[in-house]
């Protein structure tokens, strides 16, 4: 076995490996349980307060359809204030919000307007509004279900410790194919989050949509710019501190996503370099003890798991070398003529032990995304699930190629 | 949290598990597909031991009787070519040194002169003309991987023509014969019917030397003259004619079309003389 070969089959061995752990690991903490518990009956009543903060930039379409979810949610509203902080719109955004108030003069709203700082200066301004237990961050394009408010806000009645829990984040309206396949993706991430959250703590609760206690603020300050991933470094830093972060199963939220190749690229950039540079930042975690689980798992395999779609890209396509250079010769010695008599020949492909493995792997992760499904309620499309693990298949080497040159020239990605 | 650390190691196990599964499934697949190709070559062999027979019936029997009802019958090249693709996939799976693919390449060959052999004796006996190129090459040659192209695309397209794929490399008294018969030097080397080429042929030529041979050697069915015929094809070719066919031979004289046009041939002190 050559060095390459082994290394290919170290870097298998790792992947499944993370996979079967998130198996083993949902018959510990299976999330089909805990939808079903009757909890509603003992705390259907809320005690705790909430703002939710909502930072915006340029929202007019979306910020009044966010506000009327927020609004329409079965939480008490005596217990519920909104803070909306304009950061500087060059739109209809102010104009939108100061109407919004005029006409619901009634609603615990409070709109503020600051000059453009980025979206974790906005957020700070508003936490210098927040008087109640628990404060929220939601994205001013993401929509609510009715009892997403109470379904979080009840996990902080229940567990004293719990410092912060992300909601779940599932995609809104699906038009085009690339929103489409990444609701997919989303599914996906509703379970793994999960099981991730129980085990050791989740990785990031989602700027999107996740609640706080507000004595977390308190103990460890407030968001920081951390490479346009405030979100990212916010959770790191509790878990820093220690502290219990935790993933939501049914306080569900749908957010506006990438609707074209180039903004998905784009956004896909902005994590990656945000995640590698915060990693950077905080890299006394990997495969540190003293941070149990989140320590010695989730962070060395998020690195695994962001790196191997194109690792496993490239892998194929040294095992394809051979028919794709018999092509390339194809051309070069026939010219035009081959293209007349290309017949689509399937090729005889080698079953071999690689293949085979990673086959496995994306059963594993066909069941991830079912079982996400199930939880987040929302139907199943094998034709989706395919075209995901297709198009993710070319252009996940792109992006992380991209944020690899980033990373490594140190240049600023842009937030839009 | 201290808890669940039991768990890394459960699934070490499992991983573990499910590789070696992979391994040993891999490794069964890659089994069967070696005895599939053996049990091939077993067929193959029958098919070209019922031909050998049916030809030593010749000796007794008419040409006609002999000569097989279908291109299908003759066509053992169908299953041949199976053979080549299986041998061509195990290549990668297998390493170069595994005897089992040696074992393989050398019947290949072998089975593939057999078919040579066979085909010329039918032409000779019967006067049964079948095109063939036999096509020396070896694995370290540049251009060895552009004529296998080529050739591919002529056998796609002339499906008459039966291509015979003589690995230079392999240790076997028999390749060694063929060598020093057509006295081979460069690789790749082409023989169609019995001219020699060495070096690489491009598409468009190989097509036209296909063709020619083709045309000359459908004459010879009327009981024309061979030679006759190579220098009638010769001397219209000098004349700049781009399209010569043989139309038939009757009653001594040679009917061909020169780019579409009538022109007729006799026969005087072993010349061909055209006739207006």
């Amino acid at each position: 076995m050559s060095f390459s070969e082994f290394l290919t089959y170290v870097f298998l061995f790792a992947l499944l490996y993370t996979q079967v752990i998130f198996l083993i690991f949902s018959f510990e903490f299976d999330p089909f349980n805990k939808t079903n518990k009757k909890n509603d009956k003992k705390l259907s009543k809320p005690n705790l307060s909430l703002s939710v903060i909502v930072a915006c930039w340029n929202e007019q379409d979306t910020i009044e359809d966010t506000l009327n979810s927020i609004f329409a949610s079965d939480f008490p509203k005596r217990k519920l204030k909104v803070i909306v902080v304009d950061d500087g719109s060059t739109d209809k955004t102010w104009l939108k919000l100061q109407n919004y108030k005029k006409r619901n003069p009634t609603l615990p709203l409070l709109i503020l307007r600051k000059e453009n700082g980025g979206k974790h200066t906005a957020v700070n301004l508003a936490l210098e509004h927040v008087d109640t237990d628990l404060f929220a961050t939601i994205d001013a394009d993401t929509k609510l279900k009715k009892d997403s408010l109470k379904k979080a806000v009840i996990e902080f009645e229940k567990d004293r410790e719990l410092a912060a829990l992300g909601g779940v984040v599932l995609v809104k309206d699906p038009k085009t194919f690339i929103q489409k396949i990444q609701s997919v993706e989303y599914q996906m991430f509703v379970f793994t989050k999960y099981i991730l959250g129980e085990m050791s703590g989740a990785l990031v609760v989602p700027g999107a949509f996740s609640v706080y206690r507000t004595s977390t603020m308190e103990k460890i300050g407030k968001f920081k710019k951390a490479h346009l991933l405030e979100d990212l470094e916010y959770t790191f830093r509790m878990h820093k501190h220690k502290m219990k972060v935790r993933q939501s199963l049914d306080a569900i939220s749908y957010t506006t996503t990438p609707a074209t190749v180039g903004a998905l690229v784009k956004q896909r950039v902005r994590w990656g370099y945000g995640l590698l540079k915060n990693l950077i930042d905080y890299k006394g975690f990997i495969f540190n003890r003293k941070y149990s689980h989140f320590g010695v798992f989730t962070v060395p395999m998020t690195l695994l798991a962001y790196f191997s779609i194109p690792i496993s890209t490239v892998i194929l396509f040294f095992s394809l070398y051979d028919n794709l250079y018999r092509l390339f010769l194809k051309f070069k010695v026939l010219g035009a003529q081959a293209l007349g008599g290309l017949r689509f020949e399937l090729p005889e492909i080698n079953i071999s032990s690689f293949l085979l493995i990673m086959l496995f792997v994306y059963l594993l992760v066909i069941l991830f995304i079912i079982n996400g499904q199930r939880i987040a309620q929302e139907r199943t499309f094998p034709s989706r699930v395919f075209a995901f693990f297709v198009t993710y298949m070319f252009l996940a080497p792109v992006w992380v190629f991209k944020v690899l040159y980033a990373v490594a020239t140190s240049r600023d990605v842009k937030w839009r | 949290m201290e808890k669940h650390y039991d768990k890394y190691i459960i699934t070490f196990f499992i991983t573990a598990t499910i590789f070696l599964s992979a391994f040993y499934i891999s490794e069964k697949i890659l089994n069967s597909k070696i005895q599939q190709l053996r049990l091939l070559h077993e067929k193959i062999s029958l098919n070209i031991l019922s031909t050998e027979t049916r030809l030593s019936f010749l000796k007794q029997v008419s040409c006609s009787a002999a000569k097989p009802a279908s291109a299908q019958e003759l066509g053992i090249t169908d299953e041949l070519n199976r053979m080549a693709k299986r041998i061509k996939l195990l290549e990668s799976e297998l390493s170069e040194d595994d005897e089992n693919l040696e074992i393989l390449r050398r019947k290949y060959v072998l089975l593939q002169v057999k078919d040579y052999l066979l085909v010329q004796e039918l032409a000779k006996k019967c006067k049964y003309n079948i095109a063939t190129v036999l096509y020396f090459y070896t694995n370290s040659c540049k251009e060895c991987k552009e004529q296998s192209i080529v050739l591919d695309e002529i056998k796609d397209r002339y499906r008459y023509v039966r291509v015979y794929w003589i690995d230079e490399t392999l240790p076997d008294p028999t390749v060694r014969t063929l060598l020093k018969l057509f006295k081979i030097e460069k690789f790749p080397t082409l023989v169609v019917g019995s001219d020699v080429y060495q070096g690489y042929v491009e598409y468009e030529k190989l097509s036209s030397i296909i063709e020619r041979w083709s045309k000359i050697h459908n004459a010879l069915k009327d009981d024309a003259n061979q030679e006759i015929v190579l220098k009638i094809f010769e001397q219209l070719e000098k004349e700049g004619v781009k399209e010569v066919d043989f139309v038939k031979y009757e009653n001594g004289k040679y009917y061909f079309k020169a780019d579409k046009a009538e022109v007729v041939f006799t026969v005087k002190d072993g010349q061909p003389k055209r006739l207006k």
